[in-house]
């Protein structure tokens, strides 16, 4: 079983060294990419790329981490609860709330917090509640019937239900909704760049200033490269339970 | 000793249980039969609370049950049900050791207990790091049951557990099931809606319909009213599955003795051998005798018993279920 497992996580160690080799010599992607997006027109000095991707990883763990917390809890609660009426409303809430754009909730905390961190990473965290609040809630919700019965006959109490039953059951369900929120907020965390947070978001909105693709690209492809590899790692955390295959 | 007094229970407008009285005596096999939706799954559910009785009261020793800790009730419960209700994320040796762990049972004192259960059913050692998606239905049956006996409860209630069952699995089970009873002595209540296993299994014999009960007894007490009504309900002859329950030893003494053959058979050659009429052992059920009977279209057939040849006649056997009622 080991074996299969550092098989399969080859794309995934490959994928890293290429976002490390991208951070510390993006000149040879440019010489490559030179053809295409021409050669890079301006030598603005600010913190080396590397040290933007750590500020860009920094936002987007910090804040993923607030709404895993948040959200989780909220979502486990409510279950055991059985707060019907609360549930519905929070998911409507939620959804509600990710329509508006980030930008504009950004710029709404910025006149109460300031430049800098802090907006970026309230706005972050709100927006990845959802898909986790999403998914915990309906991951537990749609468990048979059958093995709740049998859960219960045992004499579980409801928190014994919940650790050795209800979660483990969900579990593939709510790291999904988990996979889907990071993502998105790997792609969201670029508007620190314009409140000051920091973060590959720099590189993006002065190349657009300045026009030059060689600047959003010093931005962009490393946001891509880590969106791709999160999505792998959680892919691999959903897992290929054993207990699911035939 | 359990016992339920005036049990009535509805769903909505439903009425699914309508003034239940029984008594449950310790050590026996109580089987309930009716057909679906009769009540029976639900007289099951109100024992261990997993649901509450809209009037009436249930008592365990004397003891009203909604007076005990929900959870320690439960777990003091046996409890196996129709599709089997395994945890699919659990290997066997979790599934069967769930109770003892939720219970704070030291380690290898659970994963003693788990090896006792998996002979106990009949399933050797390489089943325990099996999930329950890798079991055929009669090896998931087992597991559940050794589940529901894991913390060694007094009480067992079953719910149709063979259901998913092919008939020649279900009739193993069902005997292997009598012979771990013939060991523990537990309070069985096995709900069921398959004649032949409720007659086979029962040591009293239940029967429900639209949420009462229509008669109880020992299986044999019940021949006249059961043949009429269960007949019609399930289409199954009741008076026919309760030879079953008789074995031709039970007869012994109804049977016409035979001279004993000579002792030197070895010498026989085969043709005389073939000629020698067919014996039957005296551990076959009635129901097998009379069908070889009608196989062999004869109204007798010869009985090897340890005690000697005999004799048993079409007569004796047409007669032994009505003198079981008088047992």
């Amino acid at each position: 079983m080991n074996n299969k497992n550092t098989n399969l996580w080859i794309a995934e160690l490959l994928m890293l060294c290429f976002l490390l080799l991208m951070m510390f010599r993006f000149d040879i992607f440019s010489e490559i990419l030179e053809p295409v997006i021409g050669i890079k027109k301006n030598t603005v000095e600010w913190l080396p790329l590397h040290e933007l991707v750590f500020q860009h990883m920094t936002i987007v763990i910090a804040s993923s981490a607030a709404s895993f917390l948040i959200a989780f809890t909220t979502g486990v609660l409510v279950h055991i609860y059985h707060l019907e009426g609360v549930k519905e409303l929070l998911i409507t809430v939620a959804a509600f709330g990710t329509t508006f754009p980030t930008i504009a909730v950004m710029a709404l905390l910025v006149s109460d917090l300031g430049y800098g961190f802090k907006p970026v990473f309230f706005a972050l965290a709100l927006y990845g509640l959802l898909p986790i609040l999403m998914s915990t809630i309906r991951g537990l919700e749609d468990i048979d019937e059958d093995i709740i019965t049998a859960a219960k006959g045992v004499g579980m109490t409801a928190y014994e239900r919940l650790i050795r039953v209800e979660l483990p059951q969900s579990k593939s369900v709510i790291i999904a909704g988990v996979r889907t929120s990071v993502i998105i907020n790997i792609a969201a965390a670029t508007v620190g760049g314009v409140v000051g947070a920091g973060g590959l978001g720099i590189p993006i909105v002065t190349g657009i200033r300045v026009n030059d693709p060689v600047l959003i690209l010093e931005g962009a492809l490393p946001v891509a490269l880590m969106a791709l590899l999160a999505d792998r790692i959680f892919y691999k955390l959903e897992g290929k339970q054993k207990w699911r295959i035939r | 000793m359990i016992e339920l007094k005036n049990i009535h229970k509805s769903y909505g407008e439903k009425k699914a249980i309508n003034g239940i009285n029984l008594t449950f005596l310790e050590g026996e096999i109580c089987i309930v039969l009716g057909p679906s939706g009769c009540g029976k799954s639900t007289m099951l559910k109100l024992i261990n609370r997993l649901l509450v009785p809209d009037q009436g009261e249930i008592s365990i020793h004397g003891r009203e049950i909604s007076s005990f800790q929900i959870d320690t009730l439960r777990r003091s419960i046996g409890y196996s049900i129709q599709g089997v209700g395994l945890f699919p994320h659990m290997t066997v040796s979790e599934n069967i050791g769930i109770v003892p762990t939720i219970m704070k049972w030291k380690k290898d004192k659970i994963e003693d207990r788990v090896t006792e259960l998996l002979e106990l059913v009949g399933l050797t050692d390489h089943y325990r790091e099996k999930y329950p998606i890798h079991l055929s239905g009669g090896e998931a049956q087992r597991v559940g049951v050794a589940r529901s006996l894991a913390a060694d409860p007094e009480i067992l209630l079953m719910d149709e557990p063979f259901g998913a069952l092919d008939p020649i699995n279900r009739r193993r089970l069902q005997q292997e099931f009598l012979k771990i009873q013939s060991k523990l002595h537990k309070t069985v209540i096995f709900v069921t809606h398959d004649v032949g296993e409720a007659v086979r299994m029962a040591d009293k014999l239940v029967l429900m319909k639209d949420g009462q009960i229509v008669d109880q007894g020992s299986p044999f007490s019940m021949i006249d009213k059961a043949d009429q009504i269960i007949t019609t309900f399930t289409g199954s002859n009741y008076a026919f599955e309760l030879l079953e329950k008789r074995k031709i030893s039970d007869l012994i003494h109804e049977l016409m003795p035979l001279k004993p053959t000579t002792h030197n058979i070895a010498i026989h050659s085969k043709e005389e051998e073939n000629q020698t009429e067919q014996e039957f052992s005296d551990e076959m059920s009635l129901k097998e005798a009379l069908v070889a009977m009608i196989i062999k279209g004869s109204s007798e057939l010869v009985v090897n018993a340890s005690e000697g040849r005999y004799l048993l006649e079409f007569g004796v056997l047409a007669k032994a279920i009505r003198r079981g009622e008088y047992e």
